[in-house]
Order: structure tokens, then sequence, then C-alpha cells
């Protein structure tokens, strides 16, 4: 467990994942308190593993957005990201207690806030 | 009259124990079938219990009713026509919210519901308690708990469901899923409107239907203008009508809208009746996915377990493959011992034996393969082989899943299109299908084996390993050619349960690894059988053909001289006088099998074929060759042998007449890339057309992929001509 436990502060430092440039500049506003409560919105695959977030909305349209929907992933839910893959796509989230995995083009349709870190997992 | 007939049907998300309940339920006693039309499976069982004829079929795993997937328009239509006695919806306890989703879904439905509450266990473990008699009093319908693994609430299940298809309550229930305000006086608006004018031209639930509509439900809505006729555009005219009233009031689309409230209410129930303990848990599942898609381990360890399956199936399969094969050569032996000669003999042994032989061989690799693909799914290994190889086959427009059936390819391509079972999308599934062909099977390395050791003596490793590639490389370019044109459409969502580890369960692995090994033994049976005993008819007649010289009065002659010389020399000599007759009839027996197979209606075939073989360098022999190879790919080493005169085991023989035989190693490469890509066998066909359940896709894969083989073969053959390298 301890192992656990130490391995988000580990990951936090040592792996951004940067999906573009503007991710970057939010990520840096973070990176500064990245234990406070976050009003920034910002898209699920800007997220790192070991972040979590809350849901705001989800874009797209069409079965995608409905399917999203249907795996819980609706307004307000909290989710967490586990990991990526090696491949850096998809990524593995935890939401509503269950794991489920999303492409990383999926899921910058999921828009969150209130991002932050944790050391627990999101249920 | 026997007892009373009840059918329940099985409901459930996926990874819910479903299909666990449903084994213990039914046991053996299963029907494995695909549901008309589709390539979902359905499963179906009987069991006599409690005084009753129980009918249980199990609906395909789902996380919703809304029907973009075939599974959720299968699942859908079957409750709403079919008309089940009762609907059992498993209800994973541990993953409460998710699962309700759906129920609630199947409880819109209006039919008799019962919920199992399934791996309480698993759930308890989790600190989480659930009050099933709260749960029960909330929503209307009676739960159970069960223990699927275990065995345990089963017959309470049973008992309640059956209890349930004899009481006569009420449908449509009281208590049913609310809506906020606004919306139920949408519903309850364009409710009291459907009821108005479609009267009983529907049987459903006009509620429900109310519902659907509002939520864009084109099935249907197809299925109101077809039952209601001129009335069906006003009656969606009026739907448009109250859809755009909610969204003004939501700003988003009903759907989404429903979605939401839906789960609003599903958080509701949830509120009430689970507790959760903050007991600190060590999951198990999570710690294993710390190794197995660990970013450094997750890939070595996938490859690894892709190998150890390679081999198990294959090296592994290798020993009752023999044992299979001798069972046939005795079989065929005992055969010709014992039944006299005649022509139905020849179809016997020749025809039927051979050719069902040649293809029954592949069950011990079948059963192996599947038993390995069992033990992936069932302890939840196959979805993070997906989400490690998922970027990569998306670059071809596949999912992370098709790679199982693509690799399994290189072994045999029959298993590995079965395999291709594993994929929901049917876009996805049609699309694997396709292009596994071209990942080079066993069975035609020994073609290349000849080809490149004769014609690339030196260099025949890398030749035969960049026949390989290409195979790769053209499964690719297809994949994506295909998935812009014929297959177009939206990618459906990758969107995937990564389920909990666990163990699985001998019987349903065996009853998984027997139902797809059945199925293959049936089906292939059947069209193997024709096709064999085709291909020995046009390869055996006509019977009466003119042979250019009398080969049994010649064979009669050297016997005669034989015979005569060895009273005549000396002992010495007799060894060399009798190596020299066996020579000669060797060579009379094999000048007769060249002539009747140049004669035969294949040989015409092959003849008539041979200006469509001339562009890309292969003679008429060659044609032959590679039209027997229709039926296996390994007969055609051994038709090049007959045809270009050699004995079968001499194998430097074949080398030197095809040598002779004005091949060059152009025309010898442009010959082993028409291998790798024209079509597989009869028994691929065969597969192709059982799995997507329809002839057009296999003729389809027979002429787009011969056509793509000619295509290659004749840009090699011909562009090494203009470019020199025609000479041998």
């Amino acid at each position: 467990m301890r192992l656990e436990r130490d391995l988000p502060k580990k990951s936090w430092y040592k792996t951004p994942i940067i999906n573009c440039s503007e991710s970057n500049k939010i990520s840096q506003t973070k990176m500064d308190t990245p234990f406070l409560k976050n009003t920034t919105e910002i898209k699920l695959s800007e997220l790192r593993e070991k972040q979590t977030g809350r849901i705001v909305r989800i874009g797209g349209h069409g079965h995608l957005r409905r399917r999203l929907l249907e795996m819980g992933l609706i307004k307000g839910t909290r989710v967490y990201v586990e990991k990526y893959a090696p491949l850096k796509d998809p990524l593995e989230l935890i939401v509503k207690g269950y794991h489920v995995s999303l492409r990383v083009e999926e899921a910058a349709q999921v828009i969150l806030d209130e991002v932050s870190q944790e050391l627990t997992d999101g249920s | 009259m026997g007892p009373k007939q009840i059918r329940i049907a099985l409901a459930g998300n996926p990874n819910s124990g479903k299909t666990t309940i449903f084994n213990s339920i039914t046991g053996t006693r299963q029907k494995v079938g695909n549901w008309p039309g589709v390539t979902v499976e359905k499963k179906e069982g009987s069991i006599h219990k409690f005084g009753y004829h129980l009918k249980i079929i199990d609906l395909p795993g789902t996380y919703s009713l809304t029907p973009f997937s075939i599974e959720e328009i299968v699942a859908r239509n079957f409750v709403l026509e079919e008309h089940p006695d009762v609907v059992i919806v498993i209800i994973d306890a541990s993953n409460l919210e998710r699962s309700l989703y759906l129920a609630t879904q199947i409880r819109e439905l209006d039919c008799k519901v019962i919920f199992a509450l399934n791996m309480q266990d698993v759930a308890r473990s989790r600190g989480i308690k659930i009050d099933a008699d709260k749960m029960s009093q909330l929503l209307d319908v009676p739960v159970v708990f069960t223990v699927g693994n275990k065995n345990e609430g089963v017959d309470i299940l049973l008992e309640k469901a059956i209890e349930l298809a004899e009481s006569d309550i009420e449908l449509p229930r009281t208590r049913r899923v609310k809506y906020s305000k606004d919306i139920e006086k949408c519903i309850e608006n364009f409710k009291t409107y459907l009821e108005k004018t479609i009267g009983d031209n529907l049987s459903y639930n006009p509620r429900w239907i109310a519902i659907k509509l509002l939520e864009d439900d084109k099935i249907l809505k197809d299925r109101v203008i077809e039952k209601t006729g001129d009335k069906g555009s006003e009656i969606l005219e009026q739907a448009r009508i109250h859809r755009s009233h909610i969204m003004n009031i939501f700003d988003d689309d009903p759907e989404i809208t429903f979605t939401d409230e839906r789960y609003g209410f599903i958080a509701g129930i949830v509120k009430e009746v689970m507790t959760t303990s903050t007991m600190q848990r060590i999951d198990i599942s999570r710690n294993i996915d710390m190794v197995l898609t660990n970013r450094f381990l997750g890939f070595p360890i996938f490859i690894f377990f892709i190998w150890a399956m390679f081999q198990l199936t294959f090296t592994l399969g290798a020993y009752p493959m023999e044992w299979i094969e001798t069972g046939i050569g005795m079989l065929s032996g005992f055969m010709g011992a014992r039944l006299p000669d005649s022509i139905l003999k020849d179809l016997l042994i020749d025809g039927i034996i051979a050719g069902v032989g040649s293809v029954i061989i592949f069950l011990p690799n079948i059963l192996i393969l599947f038993f390995c693909i069992a033990i992936f799914e069932d302890t939840g290994y196959m979805s993070r082989a997906a989400f490690l190889m998922d970027k990569i086959m998306h670059l071809i427009g596949l999912h992370g899943k098709s790679f199982i059936p693509m690799l399994m390819g290189f072994g045999c391509n029959v298993p590995a299109i079965m395999a291709a079972r594993t994929l929901e999308s049917e876009k996805d599934r049609i699309l694997t299908i396709l292009i596994t062909p071209f990942m080079s099977c066993s069975a035609r390395l020994p073609i290349y084996i000849v080809l490149a050791g004769t014609f690339f003596p030196r260099r025949a490793g890398t030749v035969i390993f960049s026949i390989y590639l290409a195979g790769i490389v053209l499964s690719i370019l297809t994949g994506r050619l295909f998935r812009s044109t014929l297959l177009r459409g939206m990618d459906a969502p990758f969107v995937m349960e990564l389920p909990p580890y666990r163990i699985p369960m001998l019987k349903s692995l065996m009853i998984h690894m027997w139902d797809r090994s059945k199925m293959f033994l049936k089906k292939m049976g059947g069209i193997i059988l024709i096709g064999s005993v085709i291909i020995w008819t046009l390869s055996s007649f006509p019977s009466n053909i003119e042979y250019s010289a009398d080969y049994a009065i010649k064979m009669k002659v050297a016997k005669q001289t034989f015979e005569e010389q060895t009273t005549l020399v000396q002992e010495k000599e007799l060894g060399q006088l009798k190596q020299k007759y066996e020579e000669e009839t060797k060579d009379l027996k094999r000048k007769l099998r060249t002539e009747t197979t140049e004669k035969s209606y294949i040989g015409h075939i092959g003849k008539f074929m041979a200006p469509f073989f001339a562009p890309i360098g292969i003679d008429w022999r060659g044609s032959v060759a590679l039209l027997t190879g229709f039926v296996a790919k390994e007969i055609v080493v051994s038709t090049m042998g007959v045809l270009y005169a050699v004995e079968d085991d001499e194998a430097d023989a074949l080398k030197h007449a095809l040598r002779e035989s004005g091949m060059t190693p152009l025309s010898a490469l442009g010959m082993m890339f028409f291998v790798l890509l024209y079509v597989p066998c009869l028994a691929t066909i065969a597969t192709i057309r059982k799995e997507t359940q329809s002839w057009r896709w296999a003729l389809f894969s027979v002429a787009y992929s011969t056509l793509l083989a000619w295509g290659v073969a004749f840009a090699i053959y011909q562009g090494g001509m203009l470019l020199g390298f025609g000479i041998a």
C-alpha cells in the first residue's frame, strides 16, 4: 500500500503528459497549485495519470456522446485517470467505481473542472 | 399435455456474470446459434424444474437498450416482439449504478421483470451493502441475491421467476422511472396524443412509445411509419414539436436529457438502498493491472502470452494432428483394402476422406486456440490486450481486439477468422475477416520453401520474410482502403469496460471451447464435403482418357524384360538390373499420372486458364497447381510434384524440374506473391461465409484477393521484365 501511495507523487513530477501547447499552459498553472480546487475547464484528455476531475459536460455528437453518457459519464460525476496505455492512447478511467477505457480523441470530448491530484482513486 | 413452458430471458451488462448464471441454470444443455440475420451469438437452454419446462434465452450483454449496436437491437426486439414470460435482469452488485441503467430501461418496456443482484460477495468485499427489500419496494420489482459462480440463489431466482410468470400482476405497473416535471408533462401530452392517433396499431406500451419517439429512436420511427401508414408523418411531426419543446427548456438534445434524468433517478435509488463503509480495501485487480498494463512491462508480457498461445496451439496441437492424420491414413488404407475397386471407392477415399480429412486435422488447433481465447476472455485479459494494442490497430482503422485474429492468421486462417467473433462491432469484424487471409498461414510455407529454395538458394530466408512482410503491408493498405470506402462510417466508440480480473471457471471454459468447435465441425463438414467431391470429380474425370501410349502394356513389357533378363544375368548384376527396372516403372507411373491430370477436367481448366496466368509468368502446370490449392494450400506442392513429373519424396528433383521448366526467379517470385494473396482455401472461404453470414462477403473476399494477387504478380513479373530481371 505504501508503494501505491508514493507512486502518484513520482508520476506527478516525472511524467508530465502534454498533448498540445495549450494544455501545457493550463498544466503550468495547475503545477503551482496542484492540491487546490481548480475551476478552470479542461479536457479529460489533458489530465495526467492519478488526476481527477468533475464532469461539466460531454461534447461531440451522436453515438459517442450517447454512449459516454450511458456508461455513466454524466454531468457532475467525478472521474479519475488511472493510467494511459503504454503508447499513450487509450487511457483508463475510474468512474462510478468501475474501470473504463477511452481513446484520447474520445476523452477530448469530456470537459472537466475541479481538477485535482488525488492519492486514492476517484470513487 | 406436457408440463407448461415458461420462457425466461436473461438480460444484463457484459461482465455482470450473466453467462455464469446462464451456465449454472442450463449446464451443458444449451444450444448455441446466431440471432436471425446477424452475427450475434444466441444461446438457449431448456430445463425441467419445479414441474415446469423452462426455456432460458441469454440475451446479448449490453449497457443500454438504445438501438445503436446490433446487440442492443437484438435484446430489445426480443423483449418487445417475442414477449418472454419473464425477463431476469442480472445486476452487478458491485456496479450498481451502471447496472441499474439497463435495468430501468428494461423496466420501461413493461414486461414482467425480476432483478438478480449478482456478485454480492464481491460487492461485500468492497464494503458495499445493498438493501434488497427496499430496492424491491422502490422499484416494485422482485429482487433476489445470487452468486453465479457458486450457484447460490439460482434456484430461488427461478422459483420467483415462475411465480411471477404465473401471477397476473397488472402491467403497466404504477411505480416507474420518474422524470422531472417538465418532461413528465411532455410525455403525458404526447402519450395522450398517441393513444388517440395510433390506437391498437402498435402493441407497445404508449408511454414507452412516447418516450422513445421523444428520444428520436430511429427504429421505432420506422416502425411507426410502417404500421400507421398516412398518419405516420403526422405523428413524427408531433414528436418533433415535442422534442423542440424539451430542447428549449433544457438546452440540449432530448435524448441526452433523458439519459441524464434516468441516471438522476437511479442516483436517488442508489442513495436509498446502498451503503458503503469506508473500509480500506486492497483492489487485487488494480494491482494486477499495475503489472499487466504497465508502461514498460505491459507489452513484453502481452507478447509472451500471445507467444505462449501460439506455441500451445501449433506445437501442442501438432501431436493430436499427427494422430488424426495417422487415423485417416489407416481409415483410407482399411477402406482401400476392403472395398472392391469402383468409382465409388475412389470418391470415398480420394475425394471425401482425403478432403474432409484435410480439414478435420485442424480440430486440435481450434480446440486449443479457443480454450486459450476463452481464458483471455473469462479472466478479463482480452480487454487489456485491446487496451494495449488499440493505438496500433487504430491506425488501420481497426479496434484493439482485431490484433489477435490477425496474429492467429499466421498459423491458420480458419481459427483466426473465427477468433474475430470477439469483436463487437460488425464493421470491425468484417474488416478483420477480410484482411486476415493476407496473414500468410503455415500451409503456404512449403510452397515458399520450394520456390525460394529453388530460385533464390542463397537468399531464401530474406525472400520468404519479405513475403510475410508484404502480406502485413497489404493487409494494412487493404484495411485503410476498405475503411474509407466499403466499410465507411463513424468508428464505433472505443469506450470499453476493463472488468475486474476473475478466475475463470473450468466449466465455462469447456462450454466456450466446445461450442465453437462444434460449430466448426458441423458447418465446415458440409461445405468441405461438397468442395472435396467437386475437386475430386474435376481431377479424376473424364475417366476414358485417350493416353498417348498404353501404359499398362508398357509396364507389362518392362516387367517381362526384367524377368527375362534376371534369368540371364549373374547374381552380381541383379541389383543393378532391379534398380533399372524400378526406375523405369516409376517413370511410367509418373507419366501416367501427369497425363491423367493433364487430360482431366482440371487439366483442361488449367489450360483454359493459361492465358490468364501467362502475363504473370505462370504456365499451365502452375495454373493447375494453383487451382488445386483452392482446396488447401498444402496440395499445391504435391500437384506441382505430379505435373513437373517428379516423385513426391524427391524434393531436389522437383527443384531441378522447376528450373528445367523455364521458370525464372522472377516468375517464381510472382508465383509466391500470388500464393500469398489469392483465395486462402476452401475451409477459409467457408469460414468467412459462416462468420459474415453472407455469401456476398465470402465471394467478395475471393474476388478481391484473387484480383489483388494477380495485380501484384503482374506488377512484379512485368515490372521485373522491363527492368531486365527476366533472365534466369
